[in-house]
């Protein structure tokens, strides 16, 4: 016979499951509706921890939308950790696979853009790398200085303007402006512990990538180049110090 | 040869906090939307309670601001998501992060729930009932003891609010709670509001209740608004939802029960449809002068 928890949590799961065995109210009686109180309590919880992680995609499908979809997620899906802000990793993917959403294909990215969002909020706390601390180093040597990513940076790569559609949602823009056939690259950073996102130009990613994959300046520098025609360096360099893209150098 | 260059970062583990806690004025939880009006009206606040699995992220906004807040106020980390009362042993890595928390940050107080909210691979993120009997009882010992060997401290229980019971208790709440306290050495976080919802929901005096409670175990009390309902049969259902006010029944069970024991450390939760700071401060308010009558007419008798 299960355990007295897995019916519990079985009985949460599925509505139509009968209240565990012994679960009565004080006159001894099965009551639906009081064992309901812990269903509603823990189907409600996630979705306002839903809510709270994807406020873009909300906006976007609409609330009674974004209940409906997000109840059929919370089926299948629950937390497997008590730290809420890990839970939902899954729903862009299961955004992608959503079918009454085929004709918004930007809105898995988005809501991938969301989670790392999210993710970013609570990263780790770290120095940021600032112009003054390449100074250091000398002219000499900046082609061969290495960096490592800042742990509260994120680079997502999409076929959608996602960071154009972020700020329509969330910033109080208008759908209507967004160009859907324009590509954005969106960068997350977190100066001053509040995250911000803005979009890349071409070269920028695989710049940035290559520089957190451990190359050197230089050799992130000839990486690119191979690929993009025309690319900033210096503007790329510049962006990477403001928005704190760093939390070490070195040689 | 690596040449590291890395600005100083400020090091929140070398500081030790002093001990803040004014048991005289009602703390309150602590949200992240009242942070700024907190400092701006230099709120005078007994303590300032913490979910601690909202702190258990690495760093960023949570940390920056508990660490602002603990300067200036003595802290209670409330753990919500542990489940000590589940059939599963407790998850050694939350327990950890617990650990954790309790050491950067020192909270004078120290709690979780009589509730399970973990099973099999998941986690369910509420306070899930359990039956009271004498295995029930012997999993929730282990699971206290091994809470207060890792935290190397001793830690409060919370009595639950409930909805349902179970035909598979042999005992009753008190006799189940006053028994964990004494195998354990555990004390216990008396929520009054817990108390009323629970005796509502199933018929019995909240006042006998509160007067049956093992009180010289009690190192914290907790005050919260609930929600009034009814099931299929009419008979009242009330719901813990720490989303209102805290209810004149609840109010009048708390002056009752101060008159007697004297000042303990008070908290008013709100968790929910969250008000201004003002609202809130004002709620705490009510607490301090019936805290402020219990100190003038009774000496506190409870053990330290």
């Amino acid at each position: 016979m299960e355990s007295l928890n897995s019916q519990f949590t079985s009985a949460i799961s599925q509505s139509d499951l009968a209240v565990p065995i012994g679960v009565v109210d004080y006159q001894g009686d099965v009551s639906k509706k009081r064992f309901d109180v812990y269903r509603n309590n823990v189907i409600v919880s996630l979705l306002e921890a839903l809510r709270q992680t994807y406020p873009a995609i909300e906006m976007l499908v609409g609330k009674d939308f974004f209940q409906a979809l997000a109840l059929t997620f919370i089926e299948k899906y629950k937390p497997t950790s008590p730290i809420m802000y890990l839970y939902g990793k899954e729903f862009s993917q299961y955004i992608h696979g959503f079918e009454p959403l085929d004709k918004y294909p930007y809105m898995a990215d988005v809501a991938l853009l969301e989670y790392n969002r999210v993710q970013s909020y609570h990263a780790e706390d770290a120095p940021v790398i600032a112009g003054e601390n390449i100074a250091e180093f000398g002219t000499e040597n900046f082609g061969d200085l290495r960096f490592e990513k800042h742990s509260a940076v994120y680079i997502e790569r999409s076929v959608w303007p996602i960071v154009s559609i972020l700020v329509a949602n969330l910033g109080g823009g208008d759908m209507r402006d967004v160009n859907l056939e324009g590509m954005e690259d969106a960068l997350i950073v977190r100066p001053e512990c509040q995250v911000d996102v803005h979009s890349l130009q071409a070269g920028q990613v695989v710049f940035y990538q290559a520089l957190f994959s451990g190359l050197t300046l230089n050799e992130a520098y000839y990486k690119t180049v191979n690929v993009v025609m025309d690319f900033d360096l210096e503007y790329s360099i510049t962006m990477a110090l403001t928005h704190g893209l760093f939390q070490k150098v070195y040689l | 040869m690596n040449n590291v260059v890395e600005q100083s970062i400020h090091n929140q583990n070398d500081r030790t906090y002093s001990c803040l806690l004014n048991a005289n004025f009602a703390g309150a939880g602590f949200k992240s939307e009242h942070f700024e009006d907190i400092f701006k009206s230099q709120a005078k606040i007994g303590f300032f309670e913490v979910h601690a699995e909202n702190y258990m992220g690495a760093g960023g906004m949570p940390h920056f601001q508990l660490d602002k807040i603990r300067e200036h106020y003595a802290i209670s980390l409330h753990g919500v998501g542990l489940s000590i009362g589940g059939e599963i042993p407790l998850d050694v890595d939350h327990l950890a992060r617990l650990k954790a928390l309790n050491e950067r940050y020192e909270p004078e107080l120290f709690s979780e729930h009589l509730a399970w909210s973990s099973h099999g691979q998941n986690f369910y993120n509420d306070l899930l009932p359990l039956p009271y009997n004498t295995q029930t009882l012997k999993q929730v010992c282990e699971h206290i003891n091994q809470v207060q060997d890792v935290m190397g401290r001793r830690m409060l229980l919370e009595n639950p609010s409930t909805y349902v019971i179970f035909e598979q208790s042999t005992m009753d709440e008190i006799e189940f709670i006053t028994e964990i306290a004494k195998r354990t050495g555990c004390g216990l976080l008396l929520d009054v509001n817990n108390v009323y919802i629970s005796a509502t929901n199933h018929q019995y005096d909240a006042k006998q209740y509160l007067n049956d409670f093992p009180i010289q175990h009690v190192g914290e009390i907790h005050l919260a608004g609930h929600a009034v309902d009814e099931d299929e049969k009419g008979n009242p259902l009330l719901i813990d939802a720490h989303d209102r006010e805290v209810d004149k029944a609840v109010w009048a069970l708390y002056e009752n029960l101060i008159q007697k024991t004297g000042v303990i450390p008070t908290l008013i939760e709100w968790d929910n449809e969250l008000p201004s700071w003002d609202i809130l401060k004002n709620e705490a308010d009510k607490a301090n002068k019936l805290l402020a009558n219990a100190s003038c007419h009774s000496s506190n008798k409870l053990a330290g």
